[in-house]
């Protein structure tokens, strides 16, 4: 991969990537640095895709992983989701947000990857390493409490 | 519930698109990240250079014990070097085999380096590669009761018609040519705890004088006119001045004497510091004391000890 490519992949990812980052993360700082790291993971082994899709789909199992690791440390385990400001204009829009990042994880991540990015269960399914059925369970449960939340 | 769903995913889109990364921190994530990517293709590069220079010492390194191996596994050649009596006597047959084995002057660098032996460029591309012997046989440097023999050979290097490089050697008595005058070694005596070899100038219709090369110090070499000569002999670089002559017949005894430079006046009479047939040994079991310092095993210029200009002759010695 040249410099071009590497450019390339990195616009077309870099704000889809770094968005799941802070939907693990709950925060911008260590979202960059995942984020940073992802593609830094991608220049390291050399990576080469097939398609777009498959570049779209490697990127955000890579940055999954690199922030599951993250959350792991246990100085993750105190931070807080009230330090992010700045994060949207509209106030309705950062409220859902911070409802959002209050959800478990493995509800949050299925309901990004869903309504933000398109994907269908089974596809959820094979990035997160979970059954379509646990994937289709983890997305209702996941509206179900939302849904709570917003009324 | 298609309602709810279509409401979910409306409120997430929003959500989410307010997660924005600032331009700034991307386009500084974007050089860090193409940065390494360029850090990574040096990276690349030295890890080739040094791939390859790690390839070429190993390669070079097990040429060089190829050719050491092979040369400690061969036969040894029979030569004209003898030691009188003593050729059966068991020995080291290590030096003699580099000896033969020399045909470049890579090999004569490895043969220099790999063994007790050591070379001497007499002129360029002209070397004498000398081994020494211990009673046993075995190889040593020249050290005080032990060095029983020496052996070497007159190697040459030079591109000749074809352009390849060729080789010439001598081993003992072989003559050998430098340049217009026709050297033949008559062998090596041990005078004051220094091995000298005896070479006698072959050329016709020139001066037949000697050359006594000091092998323990070189720079003690000296000339000395063939004693028949009845010619001015001087001496050139060193304080005491050798003789050398050799009796009638095929094994005539060979005389080595010395004359005192201060003592130009004094003709006769001068002591006789070694005698013994000739030419048909080399040395064997002679003591020497005192000349391990000869051991070198660097290629140094002694063309000037041997044949460099600017020499003249001491009157020679009646014996």
């Amino acid at each position: 991969m040249d410099e071009k490519q590497i450019s390339d992949i990195y616009e077309r990812n870099v704000d889809r990537i770094y968005r799941l980052c802070f939907s693990y993360l709950k925060n911008k700082d260590d979202a960059f640095d995942a984020m940073q790291n992802t593609f830094f993971r991608m220049i390291q082994k050399k990576k080469t895709f097939d398609s777009l899709e498959h570049e779209k789909a490697w990127l955000i199992v890579c940055a999954s992983n690199i922030c599951k690791n993250i959350l792991t440390h246990w100085w993750r385990k105190n931070v807080s989701i009230e330090e992010n400001d700045g994060i949207g204009e509209c106030r309705e829009d950062r409220e859902f947000l911070m409802i959002l990042l209050k959800l478990p994880s493995k509800y949050r991540i299925p309901i990004y990857l869903r309504y933000y990015e398109g994907y269908n269960s089974m596809e959820i399914g094979k990035m997160m390493g979970k059954s379509d059925a646990t994937i289709r369970g983890w997305l209702k449960k996941g509206r179900e409490l939302l849904g709570k939340e917003i009324g | 519930m298609i309602n709810m769903e279509d409401n979910i995913r409306d409120k997430v889109v929003r959500a989410y698109d307010g997660v924005v990364l600032d331009n700034a921190l991307r386009q500084s994530a974007k050089n860090k990240i193409l940065a390494k990517e360029r850090g990574r293709g040096k990276q690349k590069i030295i890890y080739c250079i040094v791939a390859a220079a790690a390839v070429v010492i190993f390669v070079l390194g097990n040429v060089m014990l190829i050719r050491l191996n092979l040369g400690h596994n061969k036969e040894a050649p029979v030569t004209e070097t003898s030691s009188g009596g003593d050729e059966n006597k068991s020995k080291d047959n290590h030096s003699q085999m580099f000896l033969a084995d020399i045909r470049s002057r890579e090999d004569l660098d490895i043969f220099a380096f790999a063994s007790n032996s050591y070379v001497l460029e007499l002129q360029k591309e002209f070397y004498v590669a000398i081994s020494c012997y211990d009673e046993n046989g075995a190889e040593c440097p020249p050290q005080s009761g032990r060095t029983a023999k020496i052996e070497y050979a007159y190697l040459r290097f030079g591109e000749q018609e074809a352009g390849e490089k060729t080789y010439q050697k001598n081993f003992a008595v072989d003559t050998l040519t430098v340049q217009d005058t026709a050297w033949k070694n008559i062998g090596a005596v041990y005078i004051n705890d220094d091995w000298y070899e005896v070479r006698e100038s072959a050329k016709e219709g020139v001066d037949h004088y000697y050359n006594i090369f000091n092998i323990t110090s070189p720079e003690k070499s000296s000339y000395a006119r063939h004693p028949e000569d009845a010619e001015t002999t001087e001496h050139i670089r060193s304080n005491v001045i050798f003789f050398v002559a050799q009796a009638e017949g095929e094994n005539g005894c060979l005389t080595v004497g010395r004359i005192e430079n201060d003592d130009d006046e004094a003709k006769t009479g001068h002591p006789e510091i070694d005698s013994r047939q000739a030419p048909d040994y080399v040395l064997t079991y002679a003591k020497v004391s005192g000349a391990a310092k000869i051991k070198t095993s660097s290629v140094k210029s002694m063309g000037e000890h041997m044949f460099g200009d600017g020499h003249s002759l001491e009157e020679g010695k009646d014996i």
